[in-house]
């Protein structure tokens, strides 16, 4: 049995980064590893993860031991210590968003992204045993930048979709949302790199032409150094004169979570740039339909099972949700696809085995 | 045409017909007149929005609480704990009363929201209420003067 340590800059069970680890971390250790997790002590750590400057000694110079390291931002420390480290070393590369999203707004947002794809390049020439992606899209971005494509091959991130399926949905979420209106449901963090403006204007051309009585629901973390693109949004929204049908919800748990896509019509997603995108896995998940702008990753995570365009034209977009919510038989058959999607591919049991099968010549 | 008469959907065939539909409600949306703002919506407010961002203000009013301090470990840590937990001790002239204004301030929040809502709900209600109100009073018009119509022709024979 292998001493494993996963590390990345930060790890909490909020964000898709610390899903992955931290699910990665149960599946190893269920096999008899002793598995340990560490972040940076320069972010806010969480109880699951331990100060990286431990790693030296837990690693212990053993050869066989085996470090994960998870890339999703610039980490000078990490990718240094990624380069010292003597033992087997695995990448696994979630994307990193371009920092032209950022440019203007304030912060060092910008130099950090852009950090993390420069980086991105030293990590695909050090010479690590494995490279896992997220998606096929990562993947390409990998061998891109100068992996071994021999040595690479592709694990969608563990979830927490499992623990989403088992709780109970927030009762007063439930019971507001319940009153007969469509809702549009956006889940993701409220950045730019998220397209939410062109989800506006197709709220906006669907609201106007279709249903006057529908809401959007734009459930997401709001970051502090971006205040002003959520002004911006508000603005946007009150100047296409929807902005009182548009909640902008920070802050969720899961509970309330589930509420949302329990009352959701349809997701609808406009992201400009996405590594996977887990939110579109949980719509499948859990039987919503899905109309998205297909960039990036989104056409591969979403396959056959929703709506996908080439443009984030307004007009298709909300022509897109009025099908899928006038045609029961359409609706019907692309929550299906969903679901057969998501136990097809990307339910956890599913990546455990694609996970466990990657690592199989090093973790035995 | 719906789709429900398929075996299964033909998504290439589906997207066809949701572009045409698309182009020819933007010819349509181009030439028509913006609608006007409904006149209900314009007192509503967002109550799931609001109750999310007093959420968050909960969980940042309480000023008098030790730090996690999850990056000290060992003697470190219950150094720093230590000197977190004087430091706190020292200020707590200030925090205290800061933390009770916040929760104090947090709690009328909460209660004007609340009030709000209910108050919102009632109205939607009444709305609905007088909208039915007004369809039957319609109606009646209606059956009033279809009724009335050959009662008046009878008087006018009468009187002639």
């Amino acid at each position: 049995m292998s001493r494993i340590a996963i590390v990345s800059l930060a790890i909490s069970p909020g964000d898709a980064v610390g899903n992955d680890a931290l699910e990665m971390q149960r599946v190893l250790s269920a096999r008899g590893h002793t598995v340990a997790l560490f972040s940076s002590h320069w972010v806010k750590q969480s109880e699951y993860s331990r100060d990286i400057a431990e790693l030296a000694d837990y690693l212990a110079d053993d050869p066989q031991a085996i470090l994960i390291y998870h890339h999703a931002i610039g980490w000078t420390a990490g990718l240094d210590l990624l380069r010292r480290t003597a033992c087997r070393r695995i990448v696994k590369y979630h994307n990193v968003t371009p920092g032209r999203f950022f440019a203007g707004f304030p912060g060092d947002t910008v130099r950090i992204c852009q950090l993390g794809r420069e980086q991105l390049r030293d990590l695909a020439k050090a010479d690590c045993d494995l490279y896992l992606s997220d998606s096929p899209y990562n993947q390409g971005e990998l061998i891109d930048a100068g992996a071994p494509a021999d040595r690479c091959a592709v694990v969608p991130p563990f979830h927490h979709i499992d623990r989403l399926h088992n709780l109970t949905a927030d009762p007063e979420i439930l019971r507001h949302l319940d009153d007969g209106r469509a809702n549009l449901l956006f889940v993701g963090r409220r950045a730019p790199n998220k397209g939410h403006r062109f989800l506006l204007d197709a709220f906006a051309v669907y609201r106007e032409h279709y249903d006057r009585d529908s809401r959007l629901l734009l459930v997401g973390r709001e970051d502090r150094a971006l205040i002003s693109y959520s002004n911006q949004l508000r603005e946007q929204a009150s100047r296409l004169g929807v902005l009182e049908s548009v909640l902008f919800i920070d802050g969720v748990t899961e509970a309330e979570l589930k509420a949302y896509y329990e009352r959701a019509s349809v997701f609808v997603l406009t992201s400009e740039h996405e590594g996977f995108c887990v939110p579109l896995v949980e719509a499948m998940a859990l039987q919503v339909p899905i109309v998205a702008y297909g960039t990036t990753a989104v056409p591969h995570t979403v396959g056959d099972a929703g709506l996908v365009w080439d443009e984030p034209d307004p007009f298709l977009l909300a022509q897109s949700i009025d099908t899928v919510l006038r045609d029961e038989a359409v609706r019907r058959s692309l929550t299906e696809r969903g679901r057969r999607r998501y136990q097809q591919l990307f339910a956890n049991p599913r990546i455990e085995r694609d996970f466990l099968h990657a690592l199989r010549p090093l973790a035995a | 045409m719906t789709a429900a008469n398929k075996p299964d959907l033909d998504l290439d065939e589906l997207k066809a017909r949701i572009r045409e539909q698309a182009a020819s409600m933007r010819e349509r949306a181009a030439s028509a007149l913006p609608l006007p703002p409904r006149g209900s919506s314009a007192w509503s407010f967002n109550w799931l929005e609001v109750k999310a961002r007093l959420k968050i203000g909960a969980g940042l009013a309480q000023l008098g609480a030790v730090p996690l301090l999850p990056r000290f470990h060992g003697i470190q840590r219950k150094l720093v704990l230590a000197a977190s937990r004087a430091i706190l001790y020292l200020t707590r002239f200030l925090t205290s009363k800061q933390t009770d204004f916040n929760v104090c301030v947090l709690d009328a929040l909460r209660e004007m929201g609340e009030a709000l809502h209910s108050v919102e709900t009632r109205v939607v209600q009444q709305q609905e209420q007088i909208r039915l109100l007004e369809a039957t009073v319609s109606q009646l018009q209606l059956r009033v003067a279809n009724s009335s119509m050959p009662r008046r022709g009878e008087l006018e024979r009468k009187a002639s």
